[in-house]
């Protein structure tokens, strides 16, 4: 079995701990000491014992695990730039002076460690833009508010920054110097190196303006928040609706009307409603008891209360409305569709209705579901049921149960 | 008969008095990202009167492009009518973001989850005093008031999507989502706030800083 096998083996045995400690930080001893063979790690050298009687992860380890899982526990922390180049530099003068003393299987040893710390570097590099980005096109993911998402993005800028200036302290020029021009590492640094020296720059660059871009649109959301707590301060403290014609005058001030207000909203109000999703008896009332009249324009109900048409439920006879009150009926359908905008929303919760029922559909309910009425007696309207026909509406059935005619 | 649908439905969503935005005309908003299909809705519409009017360039809605008095009476009264509708609005708004516990306002594209609504409703008393509020508001309170208040969540719910302001993604679905609708309303109180201040309270410093609803 090959010594890295070996390792993945132990390490997968004791995965359960490894995670633990990977998200405490550290672990006690005690509840170590349970898992026999956890000391074989130890050995590997991917974990140890503090003089605090506990278990870490060597660091190393935690950031492999954190670049397998994708954690964020590393996505605070940029890539250390400046440590990385100094160990290339020193690194090329140990190789220079290693081979200038033909000493060349440790130049060997030395090339190999410029080489995996340029990768290292250019990796590093790649991971925190990545995470940058992750973290930017996350959006609102890790967190919920507003001031965490701002603070958020103020951290991630100041790491960018940073980063940024960091990059600047990676000079080619100087180790291919360093170098002496050797063609053994020029591809290395002037390909990988400057091309991930540059890409880094790239992908910070563009991702400090999307950054810059939503600062903007959290202080324009800020400032929305803002703007709908004070307009609902105002609703909550004016319930008329007369306080808000006040807040909201119109007149002088044509020239600074918005298209949100010059809309064409108010064309189709007389769709027909949707047979798949009929208005039942008790919407109809709900509708109708929520009907607020203008009251300049109509007589006061109780004048012709006690001459409403009813049917007698003992006798079955009808009592009919007098002609007199008909007309007011009459008269109340008419100035309820003439008191409001363009003579056709009848009332704001008929409008609330929209798409869904027709104006003479209202009307018709109006008419024969709240006073009561045989519709034969509307001169504007006529409702028939479906099927056996009934010459007299006895309000006890559903929209869907009769078809409605307008007498034109 | 061989012709543009997509303008065509476009054109018609936008003269009934629709707003065409990514949740619910899709298809048309997808249309409308183009500025030669843009362009063309426009010039149809100039022809009525009329132009393609868009919130923050995203929702896209028809207006007229003229103004004289007789147009400015109908805003008036528009404007009258439309008092009543956002006051449900500015409760329904202001229920989702205390359920969500965000400072943000509700925008378009948000997930509304019934199921974690009807939870919230169950622990906090105060967010089933606060759905009645609202449903006062919308006059649907007198005709359910001994229902449960996940029965009295879905009247809530099922008015605002009677209105267009959240969509139904499906109909076996416990999810709405916020529609162009919501953005109409929330641009109007923005404007107002904005040019009308001094009829608004101004929030206090602490509010300001704290934005805590």
């Amino acid at each position: 079995m090959s010594a890295l096998r070996k390792f993945f083996t132990i390490a997968a045995k004791h995965c359960d701990l490894i995670e633990t400690i990977s998200v405490e930080g550290e672990l006690p001893l005690n509840d170590i000491e349970a898992d026999k063979g956890f000391d074989l790690l130890c050995d590997y050298g991917v974990a140890y014992r503090t003089s605090q009687n506990s278990v870490r992860l060597v660091s190393d380890f935690q950031a492999f695990i954190d670049l397998v899982l994708k954690t964020d526990s590393l996505s605070s922390v940029n890539i250390d730039v400046s440590t990385i180049w100094n160990r290339i530099k020193h690194n090329i003068k140990a190789y220079n002076e290693l081979t200038s003393s033909g000493q060349f299987e440790d130049a060997l040893k030395s090339k190999r460690s410029i080489e995996d710390s340029v990768y290292q570097m250019v990796e590093g590099l790649k991971r925190n833009v990545e995470l940058l980005r992750k973290r930017i096109e996350n959006d609102f993911g890790y967190v919920t508010s507003l001031s965490a998402k701002k603070k958020e993005n103020d951290l991630a800028l100041y790491e960018a920054d940073k980063l940024i200036s960091s990059l600047k302290i990676i000079n080619v020029e100087e180790v291919l110097e360093l170098t002496n021009g050797s063609s053994e590492f020029y591809l290395l640094f002037r390909n990988d190196l400057m091309n991930g020296q540059l890409m880094a720059l790239e992908g910070l660059n563009k991702a400090i303006d999307v950054m810059k871009a939503h600062m903007f649109r959290y202080r324009k959301l800020e400032d929305r928040a803002k703007s709908f707590k004070r307009f609902k301060a105002f609703v909550d403290e004016n319930v008329g609706l007369q306080a808000l014609d006040e807040a909201f005058p119109f007149d002088n001030e044509v020239s600074v009307l918005p298209d949100l207000l010059n809309v064409s909203f108010m064309e189709n109000l007389t769709s027909y409603p949707d047979p798949d999703q009929p208005i039942l008896r008790d919407a109809y009332i709900d509708i109708v008891e929520s009907i607020q009249l203008d009251k300049n324009r109509v007589e006061p109900v109780k004048a012709c209360e006690p001459s409403l048409g009813v049917i007698n439920e003992t006798t079955s006879d009808i009592v009919l409305e007098e002609p007199k009150s008909r007309l007011w009926i009459e008269k109340l359908l008419i100035a309820t569709i003439e008191c409001k905008p363009n003579k056709i929303a009848v009332c704001d919760t008929y409008d609330a209705m929209e798409m869904q029922v027709t104006l003479h559909d209202y009307l018709d309910v109006m008419y024969c579901e709240l006073l009561n009425l045989p519709s034969s007696k509307s001169t504007h309207f006529e409702i028939n049921t479906l099927g056996d026909e009934h010459p007299i509406y006895n309000g006890n059935f559903d929209i869907n149960e009769m078809t409605i005619c307008c007498k034109v | 008969m061989n012709y543009d649908e997509l303008f065509a439905k476009t054109v018609d969503t936008l003269l009934s008095g629709h707003i065409i935005c990514p949740i619910a005309y899709s298809s048309l908003r997808k249309y409308l990202s183009l500025d030669l299909n843009r362009d063309k809705v426009n010039s149809h519409l100039n022809q009525t009167g009329r132009k393609l009017s868009s919130i923050e360039g995203e929702y896209y809605y028809c207006s007229f492009n003229y103004l004289n008095n007789s147009r400015v009476k109908q805003c008036r009264d528009f404007f009258k009518h439309n008092q009543e509708k956002i006051k449900p609005v500015v409760g329904f708004i202001n229920f989702i973001m205390r359920t969500s516990g965000d400072e943000r306002v509700v925008d378009v594209g948000d997930e509304i989850h019934i199921n974690r609504l009807a939870d919230k409703l169950e622990t906090d008393f105060s967010l089933t005093n606060e759905l009645e509020k609202v449903l006062l508001a919308t006059k649907k309170s007198t005709s359910a008031k001994k229902n449960s208040p996940y029965d009295r969540l879905m009247v809530f719910m099922n008015f605002f999507e009677a209105q267009g302001i959240v969509k139904k993604m499906n109909s076996d679905s416990a999810i709405y989502t916020c529609t162009g609708k919501l953005a109409y309303h929330v641009a109007m109180i923005e404007f107002f706030v904005e040019n009308h201040s001094e009829h608004f309270p101004e929030l206090e410093d602490k509010e300001q800083m704290d934005f805590e609803l």
